[in-house]
């Protein structure tokens, strides 16, 4: 199990630096010179020649980036030139934001994607299966962003309940958090539990029909021991696969959801850092985005190594 | 294939699908004859008019059409879906043959790529690469035909690997054909099926990241059209003109809605244990 880990741990560092080299070279090599890019056309040649040398842009690729990512391990992200301060300290108000709303999300998203899926399994052809399985057809077709829209047309537009947009954080109160921080949850949260709702119920579906499965009810079995010890314990390990994936699609639900309904999270910060050409900005962004999904991705393996022993002792790949 | 084709239309599901995926392909080819107006013919005096005889959808902002709106923007919206598509099928198809052909370090090498390229969601990507190269059209299609390319190289080299040792291939080899021959005339038919699963679902997915990222301005720029820009266009008007932002969203989740049907009939048509229920 160490030794499973431990490859598991040194691959997703690897991932980590390959995704930087090449977030680092698609966002600041690639433009063109960023010297002239912040200096504009009307800029002096000595003037782009002094920042050009001040940036160390004549220096080769691999060197300005191993000089990037010594600063980004020692925690400087550099400056943003959009906020007018450090990225970090933008970015450590933003980010427990998106984080808190993301969490919420996935939690409603796979606690009812599951008990949805289980539910619409059992009741396979009858009316509750035909109902979940429309619902959850129709979550994995809709948008975020028009799920966002309808939703604030619906209760903040119509209904009057809730407010349209904006945030409150705990610290102003629960109840206000609560008020407004519910549109963007449930937005994030019902394409989640689509998705999950599905895998659910077709992985216990075809678990129904396993021979272990038949074998505990020759033995007399009660359906409900057959169900939880023998069906769900097996039909919800490719559910957990799953969690790395939702992860990743709830921080960019993310991205949509704090745009639509103006939350100062991550999501929005990249989208106005791309806007204003903030280059710092978008690199510290997208790592943190990387390191994110890698980390949640990572946790995904371990866990399927612990629940699933063939795995850890298949080798590498499933 | 013939069977497939016979399983596949048995359901009223992906029969109705595919014949509504046709019918939008057609109005988006003959645009210009179905459309009973142009997309950017401006009716002053009717602004924000409710849906209604003249206007079907009603109007927009500007007294455009909706109907017809949406009409042409099914177009940009095919396209980019279609052309992303294909790009990340060609070569998510082509890099997951030789990596589970090749196996061993060429393998782990690809797959590692393969990694980094999903560690970003499709939006964040294309966030990146609109970041680099500005907004277009082209760009567009270049985000969400790379960012989409895993899926393919995963049910590809699945395939290919269980392929792999089969006897056709040692026949395939021991009689002398190149490594090319042989994994473009008897590897690569025998692993596309999945594929096509992988590209139906893919289609409904990249309209819907087309529309998402149009929404936010990083896609089709006006004044050409798509479902995305509609519905941020129409998002302004929630209060007074609802139906703007709502339709072309209701349009955008019935396309989707029928090719993740189209490719759930394809998959269970291709599933010897499904097919044998049916």
């Amino acid at each position: 199990m160490i030794k499973y880990v431990g490859k598991k741990v040194l691959v997703s560092i690897l991932i980590l630096l390959l995704v930087s080299f090449m977030a680092y070279w698609i966002i600041s090599v690639l433009p063109g010179d960023a010297a002239l890019i912040a200096l504009g056309t009307e800029a002096t040649q000595e003037r782009v020649e002094e920042l050009r040398a001040e940036w160390k842009l004549d220096e080769p690729l691999v060197n300005r980036y191993g000089a990037w990512l010594v600063n980004i391990v020692h925690g400087d992200f550099g400056y943003s030139t959009h906020y007018k301060a450090p990225c970090l300290e933008i970015l450590k108000e933003r980010m427990p934001i998106t984080a808190l709303l993301g969490a919420i999300s996935l939690a409603i998203g796979v606690v009812l994607g599951i008990l949805l899926g289980i539910l619409a399994a059992v009741k396979r052809g009858r009316a509750v299966d035909t109902i979940v399985t429309f619902l959850a057809n129709l979550g994995v077709s809709l948008p975020v962003f028009w799920v966002g829209i309808l939703l604030i047309y619906l209760l903040a537009v119509w209904l009057k309940l809730l407010p349209v947009q904006g945030y409150a954080s705990p610290a102003e109160g629960i109840g206000e958090f609560l008020r407004y921080a519910c549109l963007p949850c449930i937005s994030m949260a019902w394409g989640s539990m689509a998705t999950v709702c599905r895998q659910t119920r077709s992985a216990v579906l075809e678990t129904l029909h396993q021979h272990y499965v038949k074998t505990a009810r020759a033995k007399g079995l009660t359906e409900r021991k057959i169900m939880f010890r023998h069906i769900l314990k097996n039909s919800l390990i490719p559910v957990i696969t799953l969690l790395g994936f939702q992860v990743r699609n709830l921080v960019g639900g993310s991205v949509v959801v704090e745009q639509i309904y103006n939350i100062p999270g991550m999501g929005r910060t990249l989208i106005q850092a791309v806007d204003s050409r903030d280059t710092n900005m978008v690199l510290a962004c997208l790592m943190l985005i990387a390191v994110i999904t890698i980390l949640s991705s990572l946790l995904v393996d371990i866990a399927y190594g612990i629940v699933d022993p063939r795995i850890r002792r298949g080798g590498s790949e499933a | 294939m013939k069977k497939t084709w016979k399983v596949l239309f048995s359901r009223k599901v992906t029969m109705i699908a595919a014949l509504f995926i046709v019918a939008l392909i057609l109005t988006a080819v003959f645009a210009d004859f179905v459309a009973p107006y142009g997309y950017n013919d401006q009716d002053l005096r009717q602004r924000l008019a409710p849906p209604g005889a003249a206007h079907l959808l009603g109007t927009d902002n500007y007294g455009r059409d909706v109907l017809s709106r949406l009409i042409f923007g099914s177009r940009i919206s095919l396209i980019v879906a279609f052309v992303s598509v294909v790009v990340a099928g060609v070569a998510g198809s082509l890099i997951g043959l030789i990596a589970g052909f090749c196996g061993g370090v060429v393998d782990g090498i690809l797959m590692r790529l393969t990694d980094a390229l999903m560690t970003f969601p499709t939006i964040v990507f294309a966030l990146g690469i609109s970041a680099a190269l500005g907004q277009s059209t082209f760009n567009l299609i270049l985000a969400i035909g790379i960012s989409t390319i895993p899926p393919y190289i995963r049910t590809i080299r699945g395939e290919v690997m269980k392929v792999r040792n089969q006897t056709y291939i040692k026949a395939a080899r021991v009689t002398g054909n190149s490594v090319p021959r042989q994994l473009l005339v008897h590897v690569l038919p025998n692993c596309v099926a999945p594929v096509i699963v992988t590209a139906s679902v893919g289609l409904g997915g990249a309209i819907m990241t087309e529309a998402t990222l149009s929404f936010l301005g990083l896609g089709v720029q006006p004044p050409a059209t798509s479902w995305g820009i509609m519905v941020s266009e129409g998002s302004d008007f929630l209060t007074t003109a609802p139906h703007l932002a709502l339709v072309p969203g209701i349009a955008i989740a019935l396309v989707v809605l029928a090719f993740n049907f189209l490719g759930d009939g394809f998959r269970d048509a291709l599933d010897p244990h499904v097919r044998g229920n049916l």
